[in-house]
């Protein structure tokens, strides 16, 4: 507000914003403000719907988080399917992902478990624990797949100590 | 009837030669232990002496006594004539000497005879092994440092030195300017000019340059420098005879000691049969400088007893000598040096002995025992009869000490594993015969034989087919050639070993309680050629994999890689055969002419081929002998351990060090750029 304005009081000017009375004169106390229209009251509605609604809210959040890693996997089941089954950078880019998700996931649990509230939130735990973990076992099944986990004898062939001798037989032609 | 003329007493050669109308003799004889020999020239029929030909000429020692002489007589500038003498010593050597007393040259055609060959290694420099003192004594720390400190001050001044000595021989090179990394990549000492230095001597960086210790038939020993194929020593033993069986000369060495235990000095062994008395004598020596050991008479050691076999055992005392057990003709055990006995008392009931004799055909296995004054004996256990009526045993054959097999079984299609069957006591037993009914009739048997327990592994025959015949026994496979007459054509069979899909013991080998009877792979293959001797390429890990070595008749060396001679080739090539790298089989084996390992140069009549084991693992040092000798370095699984000559040190080095550089800068950089914005 320029200070110009309020300096140039008309006399007869209507000034209904300012504090100020319309003939110039001004007033020891504030006059209170323009009385409102009827039937309007300037309370704002607090949400009282929604608190009530509130614990059921949360429950429905925390299921969801709950079954997030759930629902992962069929989509998981998918791209396994759709990378095949070769040692090439694409599958293995894919399985390296399957891998890192749940087990981050796993790492920042308790942040997660701090965002799972309400009365179920034991058994929500435990599903996204369990989620989580299925999607690891999803991963390893894939690797299983692929034959990159050492189940066979042939991959622990590098670490088989050769047989100590117990008995030393030499000879050969009579000289 | 012929009557004594004249008694030359001491007198070593003799020629008669006509000069002339003059009949002369001509007579040499060493003085007495010394460098000089002593010709003498003499009128036949009268006996007085002729000037021109009395000299005193210089004959090494070396060459022990001339045993013929080939004198001439050639027209000097001034108007005399001067002796050439051309002496063929005992040691079967031909030097041409002159009469001004120098050899013009010698030919040591001793190394056309070679018996036996060890590869030594060489020591290392006087620095590496203080620094490996150090770590032998149990001193406390202050003296520790200080050695470590000294050591490394040393290794610095070499280091300088060096450098130094690189940096001058540009200036010898023609236009060639600096050194190139090859060369300093590679592992040949440069100051070889006189070849005897200090420095030429040691260990290179990877093992490479070994001493030949080669033994020959007229018994005298070379040191062959692996680099150059010169002769580094020699010595002859004058007294040493050779051993006979069958159709060959003998020598047994053995190396108790290498050079790998400073300060303790290494010790070769040469067992052979004494020339005048038929018994055994053995001489040890210094297989770096040739001479004689210092705990050992150079006389050379006499046994007093006839010996049947003689064996040198794996086990070190604690001197890190690997003790020579020698087995008598009255089944009594002798051990040198005479200190280790109670080593071999300790293992006695883990050694076992066996000999064969080849006019019974029985082959008898000994257990070492200790009967009741504590002496060492042998307690027969087992004997083969091979039926010497129908068949002789040529050969027996088992494998070398120094093998190590790096895997110890085979991969299959479906990933289980074949394990194979390593038997370290495994003897291969050759005999050949021939029906007398037929003609072309001649046949062969491989027995393989368990040298513990003598039990049959397995045996096979084939008939209507001849030797000679050259086996070779590695790991858990067994290869050997023949002539097969029906067919006329050179064929080679290989046997291979297994255990099956799991192993019965997975710790431990012995022989008495065995793993159940091996499977056994066989499969035969046409061999394009007549072979003279075979070998097998071994390394110090066994990680890389074998190259069998043919020597043909037609003077090549040939390098086939083992994958050829598979017995697990198949006819058909499934997926799971190409999934396993198995090559197709087919009856003949190639002979390429890039797998000949000697290139252009053509040796014949070959007797044998030495190989041995190196520093780096891709690489095998063979030596063939026989006539001709010819040695050469071999990678059959190219040269995996060692970056290849134009690696760009410089380049990559820069770009490494470049990246880190720039990467700190724009970090720095970029925090500055941050908190710039956050002011703003």
């Amino acid at each position: 507000m320029s200070i110009k304005t309020a300096q140039k009081r008309h006399k007869w000017a209507l000034d209904y914003t300012s504090k100020h009375r319309p003939d110039g004169s001004k007033q020891l106390f504030q006059s209170e403000p323009l009385p409102e229209p009827l039937g309007f009251s300037i309370t704002t509605f607090s949400d009282s719907g929604a608190r009530d609604n509130n614990p059921d809210l949360i429950e429905k959040k925390s299921w969801d988080i709950a079954l997030g890693p759930l629902k992962q996997i069929p989509m998981n089941l998918f791209i396994m399917w759709m990378a095949g089954n070769s040692i090439s950078i694409f599958p293995i880019m894919m399985v390296g992902m399957m891998f890192i998700r749940p087990i981050q996931a796993l790492l920042a649990i308790q942040q997660t478990f701090k965002m799972i509230e309400g009365a179920n939130k034991t058994i929500q735990r435990i599903v996204y624990a369990l989620g989580n973990l299925a999607g690891v076992g999803l991963a390893v099944y894939k690797c299983q797949v692929m034959g990159l986990l050492p189940t066979h004898a042939s991959d622990w062939l590098a670490f088989v100590e050769p047989q100590k001798q117990l008995e030393w037989a030499n000879g050969g032609i009579g000289l | 009837m012929a009557r004594v003329v004249k008694h030359l007493p001491k007198v070593a050669a003799l020629q008669v030669m006509g000069m002339g109308e003059q009949w002369l003799l001509l007579t040499a004889r060493r003085s007495d232990n010394t460098d000089v020999l002593n010709v003498f020239g003499s009128d036949l029929l009268t006996g007085s002496p002729v000037h021109e030909l009395s000299h005193s000429l210089k004959y090494p020692i070396h060459h022990g006594n001339p045993q013929r002489l080939y004198g001439t007589l050639s027209k000097l500038r001034d108007g005399s004539s001067g002796l050439s003498l051309l002496t063929c010593g005992e040691d079967h050597s031909l030097v041409l000497l002159t009469h001004s007393g120098k050899a013009l040259w010698t030919r040591e055609e001793a190394l056309a005879s070679i018996l036996s060959v060890e590869m030594v290694d060489l020591p290392v420099s006087q620095i590496m092994a203080k620094m490996e003192d150090e770590f032998g004594t149990n001193d406390n720390i202050l003296q520790m440092f200080l050695k470590r400190f000294s050591t490394q001050l040393s290794q610095l001044w070499t280091f300088a030195l060096q450098l130094k000595h690189r940096l001058r021989i540009p200036r010898q090179h023609h236009a060639g300017g600096s050194i190139s990394e090859t060369e300093r990549m590679s592992e040949e000492d440069s100051d070889d000019d006189e070849g005897l230095d200090e420095t030429y001597l040691t260990r290179d960086e990877f093992n490479l340059h070994k001493i030949i210790v080669v033994v020959t038939g007229p018994g005298k020993v070379f040191g062959l420098d692996s680099n150059t194929g010169v002769s580094i020593w020699k010595t002859f033993y004058p007294s040493l005879g050779t051993f006979h069986r069958i159709d060959r000369d003998v020598l047994l060495l053995f190396v108790q000691r290498t050079t790998a235990h400073f300060p303790h000095q290494p010790v070769c062994t040469v067992l052979g049969k004494d020339k005048v008395s038929g018994l055994p004598i053995m001489f040890s020596f210094h297989p770096i400088t040739g001479l004689p050991s210092e705990s050992a008479p150079s006389e050379g050691r006499r046994l007093n007893y006839k010996i049947v076999n003689a064996v040198m055992l794996t086990q070190m005392d604690e001197h890190f000598l690997h003790p020579i057990v020698v087995m008598d003709s009255e089944k009594k055990f002798h051990v040198y040096p005479q200190s280790d006995v109670d080593l071999v008392n300790q293992f006695s009931a883990s050694l076992f002995m066996f000999t064969t004799d080849i006019e019974t055909g029985i082959i008898t296995g000994y257990g070492v025992e200790l009967d009741k004054k504590q002496q060492l004996i042998g307690n027969p256990l087992w004997t083969v009869d091979t039926n010497r009526n129908l068949q002789a045993i040529t050969k027996v054959v088992t494998k070398r000490a120094l093998e190590h097999v790096h895997s110890q079984g085979i991969v299959l299609e479906d990933r289980s594993v074949q394990y194979k069957y390593l038997n370290p006591n495994l003897i291969a037993v050759l005999t050949e015969g021939e029906e007398a009914q037929q003609k072309a009739s001649a046949f062969f048997s491989v027995y393989l034989i368990d040298g513990v327990t003598g039990n049959l592994v397995f045996h096979c025959t084939h008939k209507k087919s001849k030797g000679p015949i050259q086996l070779m026994h590695s790991e858990n496979w067994i290869v050997y050639n023949y002539w097969n007459q029906k067919q006329r054509r050179m064929e080679l069979a290989v046997l291979e070993l297994y255990e099956g899909t799991r192993q019965s013991n997975a710790t431990a080998f012995t022989s008495f309680h065995p793993p159940p009877p091996p499977i056994v792979m066989r499969q035969a293959y046409i061999f394009p050629g007549h072979i003279s001797a075979l070998a097998t390429t071994i390394t110090e890990k066994g990680i890389t994999s074998k190259q069998l070595l043919f020597a043909l008749e037609t003077g090549g060396v040939l390098g086939l890689p083992k994958l050829l001679i598979d017995p697990r080739r198949p006819e058909v090539l499934s997926q799971e055969a190409r999934e396993e790298g198995l090559v197709p089989y087919l009856p003949e084996l190639p002979r390429p002419a890039d797998h000949i390992i000697n290139y252009h140069q053509s040796v014949f009549n070959i007797h044998g081929i030495h190989t041995a084991p190196a520093g780096l693992e891709s690489t095998s040092l063979v030596l063939c002998y026989g006539l001709d000798l010819f040695y050469t370095r071999v990678m059959p699984s190219k040269m995996f351990d060692v970056l290849k000559e134009d690696f760009d040190y410089f380049f990559i080095s820069s770009v490494l060090i470049g990246m880190i550089v720039v990467s700190v800068i724009t970090q720095r950089l970029a925090v500055r750029k941050a908190l710039n914005r956050a002011w703003k």
